[in-house]
């Protein structure tokens, strides 16, 4: 009885607490049902049924994430503007050779994530921060500080002023955008375009994603795009005999959106498949036949020792070498050398008395000497062989170093040119006819004025694509904003290698790409944040940068947009979202920020055309084109007619295409179907390899440079790391070798995507939190060594970084000396100890300046300890962070 | 019995990714806290590192088991149910009428795969109800079609029997007799092909249990 009691006391109490809630919401009843998810559910006794799922209508909704490389179909059940159910793609049969375009957890979680009660949802200002500068600003308070409900208009006119006043007080060079290079959680590549047309900002330069694999890939290619060109794709992968994965974990990117396919092609053509990783990751567990378990930044070491043995053994193909590469050996030398070593000659030892033999790297990479000598074995004699790697191993010390090996390598065995081989760093699973989308997306009219003071975001990949200018200003690299906004000072690429003082008075981070959970060296955050004018924030929640802005406003996200079209690196399809959620409280997408921004400064639609969502994406869908059967050109891909036009009220030309964009709109979905037989199979440079002379690549010799010369002089000028013209490897500062001088750091860490986020996009979801934690895996070794348990909470620092708090997960399938944390979770600092409580990754890591500006991310030596602060909580029941209750 | 509907999981393959559990999740509304399928990550070996500092694993092997109702022939649930709120259908699919449920929490202590559990926001037992409504519609339960891998297959027992004839009953971490003629059949990984190596559970607490708790909010 007590029991019925309580129920029918809770019941009502839920019933009271909903009904308050709509009540409150006026007009917008239905909002109160979406915001107001956990009510609902504590509501409704049974379990809904087919019977409920009436009257409403499924929806293609876009994914929310751009920083994922693939699109998924996600649809939403909407009934009455409630979503009240998600399914993924159940429009097609699924097969092989056309499987359902099947999403991962976080798709799943889209209607979980929009209406959670920890959105943003007005324009809030910090209660004791004042406009103008000087005391009123009050910095030290961010972080700690209360929120205002502020209006809009109010919110516009404060940012509007405070741009203003700062330029004109202090210029230019007092602004740094940290988030305006992407398109994380919107519809559109605005840029800092507002303070660009105030007069500019320093902007951010470096690498995040690709790591060091970039520069090498450029001047010994001639290209680099993640894969596109010198991967297979999922019909080529099925000619593959030998797969050879290096830290690769497709089953935890992307959203498993191509583990399927990798297996289906290893079932298909019978594949081996040999992982080589700091840990036997889920991707193994799914297909990998033989784990060869490494220790972190000692790759190039197990590379270099394979290399010794395809020489001695003679399972080098030296007719590929000598036809498409220079550099090999003496015989082959590119004209341009500055030097006379060649690379067989540096593995025998030649120059430094040390022949780089299994014996050599077995002590430093723990691989045992027999299995160095199989794989060698294995990749010299099973063709064709695929060869890949993830970006997150260029994410290392020397990212740069261990990219020439890893191509190297590849090329010895002449992985490429044959149906079933590549040699790829790949940023998703495939690459694909000669490197284009066989769906491209059209281009739109979007501008927004260039940055007078800066190069634009990332250097504008001039350096990324091994370009160099000494004279312009690319910024301040990704790792080293915080500390540079700190000490006023931050490194500058040149040949004197020279510091440049900065006075950064306002932070603005636009797309809610939140910059401080995602770049290493973030230990500094609260320091950069306090020490500022003005910070400003456009997101969805509540992270670490929000936390410590003075304004912050509310944005949308994809599923919310009128219109979000996906493409991706599926490249066999166009995904086309509408909105399927009502108005979520007064959150706006950033384009229409974008545009009251430009209103309040008086900016014209002559300097800031105001295009539409609406208008940019039917742009970009009118001027799609598909690949033809042939598999060489490309057509228009949908037939538009006037009605379509006046349907959506944009400005467009009725056109003919392949298929009915009608048609499409109502699925909202494209999709080219494959076959094993059609002529869209990618045979990475097959012509080059063909017939290397009449079909050069882009280099200083026109063939694949193992000898780079180009490299080496790129590294001269930027002076930013070190690096030599043929592959060799070096230990790493705060890698393996270097552990010894560091008695108490007893581990290696490394930080890859985890499976239930995409960065710091859905860490904050509670279902996901619950069902998946990101723990901090270590070895079952290591823990019986150390005493720690399964489910032990520890303080974990980061050599010369800072410190967070952590649960422990034991693990046998890490490898001994490895801890692994899954990075994205937000950074929460405690105001009494300084500690991360949220976990971040990017707390333990430095903020040090490598390559053209990439991180290591995957070199940091950690020690351990047992926590004995307050007790911490799962992140599944972490409190909620609601600043302003409705 | 007419039919009796079950799953096949293949071990050999799942990756772990616990979509089965989300979907499943957003399918029946479940708050945080509770779910109807669970993904255990079952592991063991061991590891020796010499003076060399050379790393060797020895019986190594790791897989992930997922689990929910197995609308056993013989569902120890149901036997002793005070109130007749499970109920077993033509089709062998075993359900909890929500509506004659007390929450009693027999069926919790009687199920050897912990399926049901007591909700504490609906105040009954609940579990899977292998989506019924959505079989009775021709569709698969939302789990299965959900896989990202296709490692999940739902089918008549019979058939997935045929078409999977390696295929066991329960696999470690699972009880090794239940006694309640389980629906499920796993596919063995082919790092413990016989199943001889043993390990150990090595999930978080919540990613087990279902239940919920107080919110709380800063």
């Amino acid at each position: 009885m007590a029991n019925l009691l309580k129920k029918v006391e809770k019941f009502d109490m839920d019933r009271r607490a909903f009904v308050a809630l709509s009540a409150s919401l006026g007009a917008t009843a239905a909002l109160g049902l979406t915001g107001c998810d956990n009510v609902l559910a504590k509501t409704t006794k049974d379990s809904p049924t087919v019977e409920t799922l009436s009257g409403g209508k499924w929806v293609t909704v876009a994914c929310p994430q751009d920083g994922c490389n693939k699109s998924c179909l996600n649809q939403a059940y909407v009934v009455d503007g409630v979503v009240v159910r998600q399914r993924t793609d159940e429009l097609v049969e699924d097969s092989p050779d056309n499987p359902q375009y099947r999403s991962c957890i976080k798709g799943r979680s889209i209607r979980k994530t929009v209406t959670s009660a920890e959105r943003l949802k007005y324009p809030m200002k910090r209660k004791n921060w004042q406009p103008g500068g000087g005391a009123n600003v009050n910095g030290h308070l961010r972080g700690i500080d209360d929120w205002e409900r502020i209006t809009w208009d109010e919110a516009i006119k404060y940012i509007a002023d405070e741009y203003k006043r700062i330029m004109d007080t202090y210029g230019p060079r007092a602004f740094l955008a940290t988030g305006q290079d992407e398109r994380k959680m919107c519809g559109g590549k605005i840029g800092s375009g507002i303070l660009n047309m105030l007069g500019g900002c320093l902007t951010t330069f470096g690498e995040q994603s690709d790591g060091g694999a970039p520069v090498p890939s450029n001047l010994m290619w001639g290209f680099y795009d993640s894969g596109d060109t010198n991967g297979l794709d999922k019909m080529g992968q099925r000619h593959t005999k030998l797969q050879v994965l290096w830290g690769f974990n497709s089953g935890w990117c992307d959203g498993a959106a191509n583990q399927y396919d990798l297996l289906t092609a290893k079932k298909q053509a019978g594949t081996k498949v040999i992982l080589i990783d700091v840990w036997f990751n889920p991707t193994a567990q799914s297909y990998v036949d033989q784990w060869i378990p490494i220790r972190p930044s000692t790759d190039g070491a197990l590379m270099e020792a394979v290399a010794y043995e395809l020489i001695t053994n003679n399972l080098v193909d030296q007719d590929f070498l000598d036809r498409c590469t220079v550099g090999f050996d003496a015989e082959h030398m590119p004209a341009d050398a500055k030097t006379n070593e060649n690379f067989k000659d540096y593995i025998l030892g030649a120059y430094d008395g040390k022949p780089k033999t299994p014996e050599w790297a077995s002590p430093i990479t723990g691989v045992p000497v027999a299995t160095i000598k199989q794989l060698a074995q294995d990749m010299g004699t099973t063709k064709p062989m695929s060869l890949k790697a993830a970006r997150g191993l260029t994410r290392q010390w020397y990212g740069n170093r261990v990219t020439q090996l890893f191509y190297t390598l590849g090329w010895m065995t002449g992985s490429l040119g044959v149906p079933g081989s590549d040699t790829a760093i790949l940023t998703g699973t495939w690459g694909t006819k000669n490197g284009q989308p066989l769906v491209k997306r059209g281009k739109n009219s979007w501008k927004y004025p260039k940055n007078p003071a800066c190069s634009e975001p990332r250097a504008s990949d001039e350096t990324t694509f091994g370009g160099f200018d000494a004279s312009r200003e690319y910024g301040i690299a990704f790792s080293e904003w915080h500390k540079a906004v700190v000490e006023g000072e931050y490194t500058l690429p040149n040949p004197r290698n020279e510091k440049r003082s900065c006075d950064i008075k306002c932070i603005m981070c636009e797309n809610a790409r939140n910059a401080s959970n995602a770049q290493s060296g973030n230990y500094l955050t609260v320091e950069a944040y306090r020490k500022v004018e003005f910070v400003v924030h456009q997101e969805m929640f509540m992270k670490i940068g929000p936390m410590y802005s003075d304004i912050v406003l509310p944005v949308k996200c994809h599923p919310e947009l009128e219109f979000a079209l996906r493409n991706k690196q599926t490249n066999e399809s166009l995904i086309m979202g509408t909105n399927a959620f009502p108005q979520f409280y007064e959150t706006k997408d950033d384009i229409e920020i974008y545009f009251m921004l430009c209103d309040e400064l008086g900016f014209g639609e002559d300097i800031a055309p105001r295009t539409s969502i609406k208008q940019n994406m039917f742009e970009q869908l009118g001027n799609a084109t598909v690949i033809k059967e042939n598999g060489e050109e490309y057509e228009t891909l949908f037939t538009i007619t006037q009605e379509d036009i006046d349907k959506y009220q944009v400005k467009f030309e009725p056109q003919e295409g392949r298929t009915s964009f009608a048609e499409f709109m109502e699925t909202g979905i494209y999709r080219l179907e494959r076959s094993p037989n059609d002529n869209y199979m990618n045979v990475p440079l097959k012509d080059f390899v063909a017939d290397p002379e009449a079909n050069p690549l882009e280099t200083t010799s026109g063939k694949l440079e193992i000898y780079c010369q180009a490299l080496a002089d790129w590294y001269d000028l930027c002076q930013l790391h070190d690096i030599d013209p043929i592959p060799k490897y070096k230990a790493a500062v705060h890698g393996y070798e270097d552990k010894k001088n560091y008695p108490d750091y007893k581990f290696q860490l490394v930080t890859p995507h985890h499976l239930r986020q995409m960065h710091s996009v859905w860490a904050n979801e509670r279902s996901l939190n619950e069902v998946f934690p990101n723990d901090l895996l270590i070895s079952t070794f290591d823990a019986e060594r150390e005493g720690f348990k399964h489910g032990d909470w520890a303080l974990v620092t980061g050599l010369d970084a800072g410190q967070i708090v952590r649960r422990i997960a034991v693990l046998p399938i890490i490898a001994p000396g490895v801890a692994i944390l899954g990075e994205g979770n937000w950074r929460n600092v405690d105001q009494e100890t300084g500690i991360d409580i949220g976990g971040n990754a990017n707390t333990l890591t430095r903020p040090h300046l490598l390559g053209n500006g990439y991180q290591a991310y995957n070199t940091v030596l950690l020690k351990l300890e047992p926590y004995t602060g307050p007790t911490m909580l799962p992140d599944y029941q972490r409190p909620l962070y609601v600043p302003i209750a409705d | 019995m007419a039919t009796q509907y079950g799953f096949y999981a293949n071990t050999n393959e799942c990756m772990g990714c616990r979509m089965c559990i989300i979907s499943c999740k957003d399918k029946n509304n479940l708050p945080v806290g509770e779910k109807f399928r669970r993904v255990y990550d079952y592991s063991g070996g061991s590891w020796s590192v010499d003076e060399n500092g050379v790393m060797n694993a020895t019986d190594l092997f790791s897989y992930a088991v997922t689990s929910g109702c197995h609308h056993c022939a013989n569902p120890s649930c149901m036997e002793g149910c005070p109130v007749s709120a499970i109920q077993k259908r033509e089709d062998g699919i075993v359900w909890i009428d929500q509506d004659l449920c007390v929450g009693c929490g027999y069926c919790v202590e009687a199920c050897p795969f912990n399926a049901p559990y007591k909700s504490t926001t609906t105040y009954t037992s609940r579990k899977c109800d292998l989506c019924k409504d959505l079989i009775d519609n021709g569709e698969k339960p939302v789990c299965v079609q959900s896989c990202q891998i296709r490692c999940l297959e739902f089918g008549k027992l019979e058939d997935l029997k045929a078409a999977h004839p390696d295929a066991v009953d329960v696999i470690a971490p699972l009880p090794e007799n239940p006694g309640t003629s389980p629906s499920t059949l796993y596919s063995r990984h082919r790092m413990n092909p016989e199943g001889k190596l043993k390990g150990e559970t090595r999930n978080a607490p919540e990613e087990i249990i279902s239940e919920t708790f107080e919110e709380t909010f800063v």
